[in-house]
């Protein structure tokens, strides 16, 4: 007898059910309502019982989802009641509540959802089942009737009754939305889960721990409260669903970044911020991690340098401090150092980071440590903070698994118009012969024209998106997997950034004392800059252009042949393959004794080429014309290896004193190798390759800079609201040499939570919330490898006819005695919360002292050398106030309101030079460094008076102090509204005042190409203030000073106020969500860049085209592209 | 288990023994990106130094031509820069960049580098060691002679700010080391080295001759140019080196052609074979500027094109000048009669001479640096150069202004403790 045959006898036999076959059979089409191997699983399940038995549930079940179930109802166990509240969970999720006890599971095959003994886990076993459901549903259709069903493989043998506890349930905030990643821990049995995006958790407690008593859940989340939830422990499913809120004074949380020891927020004695990237990027327009940072954490500035998407930005902590060596913080990813660095491409057209090679999705969250004070433990060159990344895990703990899909498109809009140049006609421009506009116009008339416009340069760009992330886990792993393509062409010609990434994290916990965490992270980066900047093939040359030129070979550009056609062939891609492995071992061998190693590189593979094609139209210079190819190769490798590790003991009767005792050391190197090679003429555009070129140029080098630290700390905790630190670092680095000595970093602190003190609740009841804390700290900046030696450049030499030969220039006389710059800060600050945790206050002061000031002393060039030494010499101070108030103003289940204001103040001064005269850079030497003055403010002649009469405007006969550079105040504002659940409108608003910025740009169209609309129509303007703009100048005893030199009106006030994001995220409905076969969708529409306010000039007050990338402080444009609108969709699913 | 335990404390055991085992090690990193001066052995190859001096100095001089070229207006300038248009508007400013980078930076660092070049082989025992020696003397000669005629005061190696004719006087002092030294040498060896030691001899007494002329000694002028050898040149060298165009090319060819930058002044777009020119064709009808008419320099038209330094024929200038008229009239009409010109038939007096006579310079010796020295020798008689207050060349800019030497630039005076 077939196995068909004996199924169908049996079924005919015996009284079974089957639910919702029924239903099936009566549809119309006789194919079983899916035939994907997960739908129905994935189906809602919009069930709610309480205390129901099973067999009711079930059947609930099927008649809410409408998912047929196939099973054994005899075999069901028929003591059980079961709750579920599981409207907005999948059948599955239901199902895992509802079989818990038991010991059955399900499977999908056939059309069906099938119950099946978890003891039926045999391969074979699956296949005669899904068979004889194949089968069953066959007679279904034929008998389009609904019979009773068996699986007669489930009466085998009596269920085992299950011995496991599940606790499965939902979290939300206040206003009912999921809140995804919350940690929800069984401590007493070291268990943990994670909630998923749709709020949902489940925690197994192995059957041989299972116990029938009294415990206690912890729910943690970052931006939230935490919260415990008592509930009795048995062999149960047990249903939690938490509310937890959403926090303002967040001291339980848990930072990685801070310090050793304990990780609470409460125990850190220095402010460390922490960026909730996953909430963020839940609803705001970001895709890149400096949008991440930008404007939400008070005293981190994050400036873009221009419009042109893969643009690189400039991160500030605490403003600046070192004049010659960066300013840019560490940055690390899940503590493993990554490259960052500005790379200027284009022949000086822009600049790309490798910053941006990290996908704002992949991040859970980012702590910044801000200053010295915290950053101790990240050693001798941290003194401009640390960015600690942290990725997003796997649900270590719950058995699930989610898939998010992502899709973004964005429309990138000017967001411009671009000024018009003017010019007078003149007597041969108004000639019928004359090719110019000007032709047939009287002498004297004012023609305009805007290359950029008339020739449809400047258009629309486009940004799309998909991300796919996995993320799942079981009892004692977890994982989290992405993939994600975008790719984004900007306003300009040749702007385009293609990014493919890939982020695996693997979380292993092998044994209670043991967890390994490997990740692995791939980036492959294309990003193509426009020409811009201060070359001569800058396509903002428009601006300088010349009306009466068109018609001829400029054609209203400034440089004949070359113009926007000229401009947009050539190509500069910046290519890099990315790769950052890591391991992070994490070890309890005692419960007082817990070590974490992490090992973990960076390794960049960057192509860089820069292509000017072969060409008939004399678009470049006559060389150039062949064809042009540059080729470079570099490779950047960071290695970290970092061990921490700490003992802890408690002591007195009632262990309210605890001690930990934390050490450890930290080595990185840093490689970095670069082959350059260029070649003019070649045979063919096609072949544009070095190798092809008929003249070939090539270069290269290497270098190496390695520190190692160790370091140790003593914490002092008692009663878990006092604490105390004691700590010190040593470091050492390549940079001074072998012989140099070590580097000493010392660091004290404490913070106290005062309200967790019994007085406080009765004195003050309205403040829940209340801590103090205080830090100093001591770390450094490193200058760059051989700074100490006395050198020579490789400079060749002519010998002969023809012949060259290797020769050396004076390069720098060296400083044995050099040593790392040294920054010691302290700070002190209030967290308080109020109105039940729903105002919070974040203040912080800080003053930071940077002494034995690196300076790249600028040597007379008298002295024959062409590089300056460094020296250590001067202080510099930095002192401000960090206030950060958050408030959830309004908390009701179906509203929502919170709001965010940060605000930082900076106060930056040189106090000392070590006696050297005033330093000047910049761009007509504008930029200085005095003391008793900011870093790097603007200095120039200013006109002091106008002679009407003599037609002259007169200047100072010294350079005066016009402004600062460093903005004095930023702030920002943010707010989330939250309705019926589902819908959240968010908006970011930010500004900066109190500096000032070069507008270069103006000054070149008014003291060079003359091609302004105010300087072509100065005439109109009265004597006195067309001699101060224009001149000629003159200083009171008569001597003239060049036009170039009076600067004042172009240094202009660079404050603004700019709505940064704005968005709508909305949440659909089950029923939409069922559609669409997923758990979660929701659809975010928003705009980047949507207005602003400033009283600069030229464009955009933020762009600046001179990066700094030594601790080079200009803050000037010169013919750079404004920063765009970004209109932005965003929908995102997730299964 | 057992095995990860095993694992995790081998690790921790060699992170543990890494500070006393491996740091020194592990620190000791190389640095070949630039030359560490304890590896280089200047006696082993004395023409390393001295020969990069001299490189340095046919770098500095090139542009320095160019920029002084524009100030007494050789040229014109055809490129868009604010910076740039102030040499030729002869207000340039101590904090322009390009007075600094272009002018000031390179013939300093050729000064100092000729300068260490000489300390450091001073001593050393070899004719070849003394031959360079001596090399190194005559570029630190000629490099204080650039700044002193260019600047209106002139450093050595970060010392007080020195007048042009303490400038001048440190270049004679240096010549003097390069006439002996060379002399001595030639008077001990023979064939290449003695050759060359004679070129040296003479290049330096040229070099002397026109330090004494600027200083207004007209006799030593005239004696030191007496002494140079009848068809005595020294060029220096330029080569095709795409790898470093900046450093080893002929600037005015790399300004010309890679540029559109240099334009020939419109006075000096005359019919002499001396100043060679092209006027602008249709491919290229204008300079980079897109305003001026491209006139191209045709004086040197490759990138490996030799500039000379010092001649015969200048030392018979500096001779004719030092002389007086008889002999100025002498060298005019030598001149004009081999360059195509016919014979001067304008008035004789001094002034009216000199003036001719500067012309002729001016022609002989058109972009080689030294029109400005000879403008501030002889403001009245070297014409072609805008008075104050007369219009620029290109529209819309302020007149002209008075400058008649480079101030030290601001990078100098602010860096210099021996600054007020």
């Amino acid at each position: 007898m077939s196995r068909k045959d004996l199924l169908r006898q049996s079924l005919l036999g015996l009284p079974l059910i089957v639910a919702g076959a029924q239903a099936l059979a009566q549809q119309s089409s006789v194919v079983p309502a899916s035939t994907s191997g997960r739908t129905l699983l994935s189906q809602p399940a919009r069930l709610t019982v309480e205390n129901v038995p099973l067999r009711i549930a079930l059947a609930k079940l099927v008649e809410r989802s409408e998912v047929p179930l196939a099973l054994s109802p005899s075999r069901l166990p028929t003591n059980i009641s079961v709750s579920c509240a599981c409207e907005s969970l999948t059948v599955a999720d239901a199902l895992n509540v509802l079989l818990a006890e038991t010991a059955f599971t399900y499977r999908e095959a056939g059309g069906y959802v099938l119950l099946i003994p978890s003891t039926f886990r045999r391969e074979r076993a699956f296949d005669a089942a899904d068979a004889m459901v194949r089968d069953i549903a066959e007679e279904l259709r034929l008998r389009k009737a609904a019979p009773v069903i068996q699986a007669p493989y489930f009466a085998s043998s009596p269920v085992p009754r299950p011995k496991r506890a599940v606790i499965t349930g939902t979290v939300r905030n206040r206003a009912g939305v999921p809140v995804a990643g919350a940690l929800i821990s069984l401590a007493r049995l070291q268990l943990s889960a994670q909630s998923n995006e749709a709020g949902v958790y489940q925690l197994i407690v192995p059957e041989d721990q299972v116990s029938a008593r009294e415990d206690t859940l912890r729910v943690t989340r970052i931006g939230y409260s935490p919260s415990t939830v008592p509930f009795q422990l048995g062999s149960a499913t047990i249903r939690l669903d938490i509310v937890i809120n959403e926090q303002v004074v967040k001291l339980d949380e848990v930072l990685v970044s801070g310090t050793a020891g304990s990780q609470l927020r409460r125990a850190q004695s220095a402010e460390v911020a922490t960026v909730d990237a996953s909430k963020i990027m839940r609803t705001a327009p970001i895709t890149s991690v400096s949008q991440l940072l930008a404007s939400r954490v008070a005293g981190v500035s994050v400036g873009e340098s221009n419009g042109a998407v893969g643009g690189t930005t400039l991160i500030r902590i605490r403003g600046v401090s070192s004049i010659s060596l960066s300013n840019e913080p560490l940055v690390f990813v899940d503590g493993v150092k990554i490259d960052y660095r500005h790379m200027t491409i284009g022949g000086g057209t822009g600049n790309v980071s490798t910053l941006s090679d990290l996908s704002p999705s992949d991040i859970e969250s980012i702590e910044v440590v801000k200053g010295p004070a915290a950053a101790t433990l990240y050693g001798a060159d941290a003194s401009a903070g640390v960015i600690q990344i942290l990725t997003k895990r796997g649900t270590l703990g719950s058995t699930q698994f989610r898939q998010t899909l992502t899709v973004d498109a964005a429309v990138i809009e000017p967001n411009w118009t671009p000024p018009a140049n003017f010019a007078t006609c003149g007597a041969a421009d108004v000639a019928p012969t004359s090719l110019n506009p000007c032709n047939g116009l009287a002498v004297g008339s004012l023609i305009s024209d805007s290359p950029l416009q008339r020739g449809n340069i400047l258009n629309d760009g486009l940004g799309r998106s998909v991300r796919w992330s996995g993320r799942g886990g079981d009892r004692n792993y977890g994982f989290f997997t992405s993939l994600g393509y975008n790719r984004e062409t900007g306003v300009l010609p040749q702007n385009e950034m293609i990014q493919s990434n890939g982020r695996a994290n693997f979380t292993f916990l092998p044994h209670p004392t043991l967890n390994l965490d490997a990740s692995l992270g791939l980036t492959r980066d294309i990003n193509r800059q426009p020409q811009l900047g201060d070359g001569t093939y800058s396509m903002m040359l428009a601006l300088v252009g010349n009306p009466l030129s068109i018609g001829g070979a400029a054609d209203g550009w400034i440089i004949p042949g070359r113009t926007g056609t000229a401009i947009s062939n050539i190509r500069n891609e910046f290519a890099n393959v990315r790769v950052i492995p890591s391991v992070k071992v994490s070890y309890t061998p005692q419960r007082w004794f817990t070590n974490r190693l992490t090992i973990g590189t960076d390794l960049s593979r960057v192509r860089y080429e820069r292509f000017l094609p072969r060409n008939d139209q004399g678009w470049y210079t006559p060389i150039e014309n062949t064809g042009f190819i540059q080729q470079n190769r570099y490779a950047f490798d960071t290695h970290t290896f970092d061990y921490l590790g700490n003992l802890d003991h408690s002591f007195g009767a009632g262990q309210d004193l605890r001690a930990d005792l934390s050490f450890g050391m930290q080595v990185i190197a840093t490689h970095v190798d670069s082959a350059l090679t260029s070649g003019t003429g070649l045979a063919s555009n096609a072949s544009n390759v070095v190798s092809s070129a008929t003249t070939v140029n090539a270069g290269g080098g290497w270098s190496d800079q390695r520190s190692v630290g160790y370091f140790g700390q003593l914490q002092f905790g008692y009663r878990d609201r006092l604490f105390t630190q004691f700590g010190a670092r040593i470091d050492r680095n390549s940079a001074f040499g072998t012989a140099a000595g070590s580097f000493f970093l010392p660091k004290v602190g404490m913070s106290y939570v005062v309200s967790d003190e019994d007085y406080w609740q009765r004195t003050f009841p309205f403040i829940n919330t209340f801590l103090v804390r205080a830090a100093y700290g001591t770390t450094g900046r490193s200058p760059t490898p051989g700074a100490s030696l006395r050198t020579f450049a490789p400079a060749p030499y002519v010998s002969g006819p023809g012949v060259s030969a290797p020769g050396v220039i004076l390069l720098s006389p060296g400083n044995d005695s050099l040593r790392a710059e040294r920054g010691t800060e302290f700070e002190a600050g209030i967290e308080t919360g109020a109105g039940d945790d729903r105002l919070g206050l974040k203040l912080t002061y800080f003053s930071k002292l940077t002494r034995d000031l690196l300076l790249q002393s600028p040597l007379p060039p008298s002295m024959g050398f062409q590089g300056a030494p460094f020296v250590n010499i001067g202080r510099v101070v930095n002192r401000g106030v960090e206030a950060q108030l958050n408030a959830e103003i309004i908390r009701m289940e179906n509203l929502a309101w919170g709001a965010r204001l940060g605000v930082s103040t900076l106060h930056n001064e040189i106090e000392s030079l070590g006696g050297l005269a005033p330093i000047r850079i910049g761009i007509q030497n504008s930029s200085h460094f005095r003391v008793g003055e900011p870093l790097g403010v603007f200095y120039g002649r200013r006109v002091v008076s106008t002679d009407v009469a003599g037609g002259r405007a007169i200047v100072s006969d010294t350079a005066q102090f016009i402004g600062n550079s460093i903005p004095k105040l930023e702030g920002n504002f943010s707010t989330d509204l939250t309705l019926f659940r589902n819908l959240v409108v968010s908006g970011l608003l930010d500004w900066k005042r109190g500096h000032y910025k070069f507008n270069l740009t103006d000054w070149f169209r008014e003291r060079a190409s003359t091609t302004s609309e105010r300087y072509q129509k100065r005439a109109d303007l009265p004597d006195d203030q067309r001699l101060r703009l224009f001149g000629p100048y003159f200083t009171a005893d008569g001597t003239a000073v060049a036009a170039s030199s009076i600067f004042e009106d172009y240094i202009q006030h660079a404050s603004f106020v700019r709505i940064r994001e704005v968005s709508v995220t909305y949440d659909a409905p089950s029923r939409m969500v069922t559609l669409l076969r997923a758990n979660t969708a929701s659809l975010t529409i928003g705009v980047r860049n949507l207005a602003l306010w400033t009283d600069y000039r030229f464009g955009d007050p933020e762009s600046v085209s001179y990066v700094p990338r030594d601790g080079r402080f200009a803050a000037a444009e010169f013919n750079t592209l404004p920063q765009t609108r970004r209109w932005y969709t965003r929908v995102s699913l997730l299964f | 288990m057992k095995i990860i335990r095993t694992f995790i404390t081998a690790i921790a055991a060699a992170a543990g023994s890494l500070p006393a085992t491996a740091c020194g090690d592990f620190l000791s990193v190389q640095t070949p990106n630039v030359i560490d001066a304890g590896t280089l052995d200047p006696s082993a190859d004395p023409t390393v130094l001295s020969f990069s001096a001299q490189q340095n100095l046919a770098t500095a001089a090139g542009l320095a031509n160019l920029r002084s070229g524009y100030v007494v207006w050789e040229a014109w300038n055809g490129f868009p820069t604010v910076q740039l248009e102030d040499f030729g508007l002869r207000s340039v400013a101590p904090d322009n960049p390009l007075l600094s980078a272009n002018v000031w930076v390179p013939l300093s660092i050729a000064l100092r580098s000729a300068d260490v070049a000489v300390e450091t082989l001073r001593g050393t025992a070899g004719d070849r060691a003394k031959l360079e020696e001596v090399r190194s003397s005559l570029i630190a000669g000629f490099a204080a002679v650039y700044i002193a005629e260019l600047f209106c005061q002139g450093v050595i190696n970060g010392g007080p700010p020195l007048t042009t004719a303490q400038m001048l006087d440190s270049a004679g002092a240096r010549f003097t080391d390069a006439i002996d030294g060379g002399r001595a040498l030639a008077g001990a060896t023979t064939g290449a080295t003695q050759a060359t030691a004679n070129t040296i001899v003479n290049a330096a007494l040229v070099g002397r001759a026109r330090a004494h002329l600027q200083a207004g000694r007209k006799a030593e002028a005239a004696a030191d140019a007496d002494q140079v050898s009848a068809g005595f040149r020294f060029d220096f060298l330029y080569v095709d080196n795409p790898a470093a165009r900046v450093r080893l090319a002929n600037p005015f060819w790399r300004f010309t052609f890679d540029q559109a930058q240099v334009v020939v002044a419109a006075d000096f777009r005359v019919d002499d074979p001396r100043v060679p020119w092209l006027a602008p064709t249709p491919e290229q009808p204008r300079a980079n500027d897109g305003i001026t008419d491209f006139y191209q320099q045709g004086k040197w038209r490759s990138y490996g094109a030799p500039i000379r330094l010092a001649s015969t024929i200048e030392a018979e200038y500096i001779a004719a000048e030092a002389r007086g008229t008889a002999d100025m009239l002498t060298l005019i009409a030598a001149q004009r009669a081999a360059n195509s010109q016919p014979g001067y038939s304008g008035p004789t007096d001094d002034a009216s001479v000199l003036t001719e006579l500067m012309e002729q310079r001016g022609r002989e010796f058109y972009l080689e640096g030294k029109r400005l020295g000879d403008f501030r020798r002889n403001p009245d008689n070297v014409l072609h150069v805008p008075a104050p207050g007369s219009a620029y060349f290109k529209p819309g800019l302020n007149p002209v202004g008075s400058m008649v030497c480079f101030p030290i630039p601001t990078t100098e005076s602010t860096t210099n403790p021996n600054f007020p």
